[in-house]
């Protein structure tokens, strides 16, 4: 069953680096049990915001409550609660996939043998069972955001923060991650995905907020927002902005 | 190109300085007092080349100095796995630039590898240019012939920078090559075990004019000019030679041609239950983040090397004692003392720079729901760990060469270290978290000199409770004053310990987002030393 609380709420949340803000007074609410897109162009503040909600960085000022507990005071409680998909790498290289996933599991708390029966049917889900004996620095792109999605899900947490899940990994393995994703959300977990791919959060979100220069510009339910007929795409231009610089560029043009 | 290259690179340097103040501070500081050791030598070098008295003793003295800078030069890197900066093919590969301007480069950059011996040639250039009993001749020939030995090592040495690295990309070829230079490196200990006098191995240094020390001697002094000459520049070809075709193999390796060994995870039933040996006496996530550290350090070749080396070298560095009958302080705490040695080496692949091997996945630690102080707490159970086996393998092979072995030294050794790792382990959670760098499992030369340094450095202070308590022993040759000093550091270290946790707990916490951005940073086009 979804929380009363929201899964997510930010107030003012601000991160400033060398006197320029990455994240500027950001507020925002997910509601639990949705599938919530985080969209902006690059450097607009998406993963400094994820990293803000994971504790990874400390805000520079601001609020941050998961499920209605505060990320300063319940670390520990919200942390147990959260399957995390990073946009750099969180995988131990010289570990093989079913070493890293039943430490994974370990570390929220699993006992081990629990852990190490879920990384099997995990990579045996994400078909790496053929790889169960590589080393993950031999792993493809592709591959190693299976591996990093398969670790989020061990726990089976009630909020997944997911930056550029899909990114490098084939059709087939999208679709696969696309599925169980929505099968987690009928479920009642709440999904914060960031992606640059606007189809793909245009189809699976039921909620979307599109952050620019650290300032959300849109926010709302996916047909609020696609007010007519435009698309996401279309709004996402409009909020954001778009510009042809290239034209600029005779050499190029 | 060369330029554009060099600057890339220097700009990615001004961004890490900029990071680490204090790094770069303690660094000067090191190259300062290293390289003036070395120019005092030089200095040396000089005086005593310049002396006309010393012209009788040159045509033996010189080709063995010179045998002795070009096997050091040629070794050292090796052994101290500390190659200098290098360049990182597989970024630039991806450019149009021509292999010969790479090769130019890496040439250069090969004079940071060993950079004090060009100063030792340098002093004894200087000094040959000066005598004033060598021929008119000589003053030409002692300046070209310098810079020709430098130039004959400098290539020599890209030649077997990357024929090594190519070696250790292979899995099962690494720990023999590496045993390969240790037994080079153990040549003069074996000398003095044998009892063989220095004059003996001077004669020993052949003065067969083919042999390249000995043709750059005869250049150098103007010496069988003609065949002297034909013969230096004949090596320089060949190392030229030599060395272009091991930087073409690395380049063919690095661009996918070549093959290399794949990483698949083979463990013994034996080994898994040793890696599970932390879950005997703690739980998750303490024993689950030990067991990941013990997977993972045996599976990083730089990790396997310097383990190796760890176990063999304090005694290496004992052979020539077993030759003195006589019992002194040293020869009678031997076991400790290569223990402790041992010790010291681990913490360039473990303590010093915990998180190294773990980049940019560091970031689990702060993202998991566990405490920093468990993931530090976890690194140094793991190395504390890995230290057992270590004393166990060198007591094995300290007897086997007769050192005095008892079981009673054995277990006063077990006990021993552990108190000793405390202060280490301390220090190196410090600057774990306060100078932390990326490290590539697969390279040998990444930090190497700053964190030997830091060894040498701390290790008067670290040292000095258990110091006192051998000390103690030796003087009053009292066993219960030993066990109550040791009982002292003991504790003293405990305190220590539990404090530079908490001081790189809380450092660790204030400064995680610069931390874990140092140890998500790649390195420019070229890989420093």
């Amino acid at each position: 069953m979804p929380d009363a609380a929201p899964a997510i709420a930010v107030r003012d949340l601000c991160k400033v680096y060398s006197g320029k803000a990455a994240v500027d007074k950001l507020t925002m609410t997910v509601p639990s049990g949705t599938f919530f897109g985080f969209l902006g162009p690059n450097g607009a503040g998406k993963s400094t915001t994820i990293r803000m909600l994971t504790g990874l960085i400390p805000p520079t000022s601001g609020s941050i409550e998961l499920f209605g507990l505060s990320l300063s005071t319940d670390e520990m409680a919200i942390k147990r609660r959260i399957g995390l998909v990073p946009d750099d790498s969180l995988l131990f290289d010289r570990l093989t996939g079913a070493e890293f996933l039943e430490f994974v599991g370990r570390m929220y708390t699993l006992p081990r043998a629990l852990a190490a029966q879920r990384a099997v049917e995990l990579l045996d889900l994400f078909e790496l069972s053929a790889e169960r004996r590589k080393l993950i620095a031999e792993y493809s792109k592709g591959m190693r955001k299976r591996v990093a999605m398969a670790a989020a899900l061990i726990h089976r947490p009630d909020l997944f923060l997911l930056d550029e899940p899909f990114e490098g990994v084939d059709a087939v393995g999208a679709r696969l991650m696309k599925d169980i994703l929505l099968d987690q959300v009928r479920h009642g977990a709440t999904i914060f995905l960031t992606s640059h791919v606007l189809e793909v959060v245009e189809r699976l979100c039921d909620y979307a907020a599109i952050i620019s220069n650290g300032r959300i510009v849109a926010e709302g339910r996916m047909q609020d927002l696609r007010a007519g007929s435009e698309t996401l795409e279309e709004v996402f231009f409009r909020t954001v902005g778009t510009d042809r610089e290239y034209e600029k560029l005779e050499w190029l043009t | 190109m060369i330029a554009a290259i060099l600057r890339a690179q220097l700009l990615s340097m001004r961004l890490r300085v900029g990071v680490r103040r204090g790094g770069s501070i303690f660094s000067l500081i090191t190259g300062c007092i290293f390289y003036g050791f070395w120019a005092l030598l030089a200095w040396a070098a000089l005086e005593f080349f310049s002396d006309p008295a010393a012209l009788p003793q040159l045509k033996t003295l010189l080709p063995a100095g010179l045998l002795l800078i070009f096997a050091y030069w040629q070794v050292s890197p090796v052994i101290s796995a500390g190659f200098g900066a290098t360049l990182d093919l597989r970024k630039l590969l991806a450019w149009p630039v021509p292999h010969s301007k790479l090769f130019l480069i890496e040439v250069l950059l090969r004079l940071t590898t060993c950079a004090e011996m060009p100063l030792v040639v340098a002093g004894i250039g200087l000094g040959l240019l000066l005598n004033p009993d060598l021929p008119a001749t000589a003053k030409v020939t002692a300046a070209l012939g310098s810079i020709l030995f430098v130039v004959l090592n400098v290539l020599l040495s890209v030649g077997v920078r990357n024929a090594v690295e190519r070696l250790f990309r292979h899995s099962h070829l690494r720990e023999f090559v590496v045993l390969v230079f240790v037994l080079a490196l153990i040549a003069p200990q074996i000398a003095v075990f044998l009892r063989i006098r220095f004059s003996t191995v001077l004669h020993l240094v052949p003065t067969f004019i083919g042999w390249p020390w000995t043709a750059f001697a005869n250049l150098l002094m103007a010496q069988a000019l003609l065949t002297s000459t034909a013969v230096a520049l004949l090596y320089l070809a060949g190392a030229a030679a030599f060395s272009y075709w091991q930087f073409e193999r690395t380049i063919m390796l690095d661009s996918g041609t070549g093959k290399e060994d794949s990483s698949e995870a083979r463990n013994p039933a034996i080994l898994n239950a040793l890696f599970r040996i932390p879950a005997l006496f703690c739980g998750d996530p303490i024993a689950a983040l030990a067991e990941k550290e013990l997977r993972t350090l045996a599976r990083v070749p730089r990790f396997r090397i310097v383990y190796a080396m760890s176990c063999v070298f304090g005694i290496v560095i004992y052979l020539p004692t077993l030759a003195e009958h006589r019992r002194t302080f040293f020869t009678a705490n031997a076991l400790p003392i290569m223990s402790l040695y041992g010790l010291l080496m681990l913490g360039q692949t473990s303590y010093w720079n915990s998180f190294g091997f773990d980049r940019s996945a560091a970031q689990g630690y702060f993202s998991w729901p566990i405490s920093f102080r468990s993931a530090l707490i976890a690194k140094n159970l793991s190395a504390g760990l890995l230290l057992i086996p270590q004393i166990l393998i060198i007591s094995f092979f300290a007897r086997a060469m007769r050192f005095d072995v008892s079981v009673p030294r054995l277990i006063e050794t077990l006990f021993v270290i552990p108190i000793a790792a405390l202060y280490w382990f301390a220090v190196g959670n410090i600057s774990s978290v306060r100078m932390p760098r990326a490290m590539d499992p697969d390279k040998m030369n990444q930090m190497s000199n700053k964190l030997q340094a830091l060894t040498i450095w701390s290790a008067p202070l670290l040292l000095l409770p258990i110091g006192l308590a051998y000390w103690a022993r030796s003087v009053l040759e009292n066993e219960w004053v030993f066990v109550a000093l040791l009982a002292v550091a003991a504790v003293v270290g405990a305190v220590f310990y539990w404090v530079g946790l908490d001081s790189a707990v809380s450092a660790g916490l204030r400064s995680r987002e610069a931390m874990l951005r140092e140890l998500s940073r790649s390195e420019g086009p070229l890989s420093s030393g």
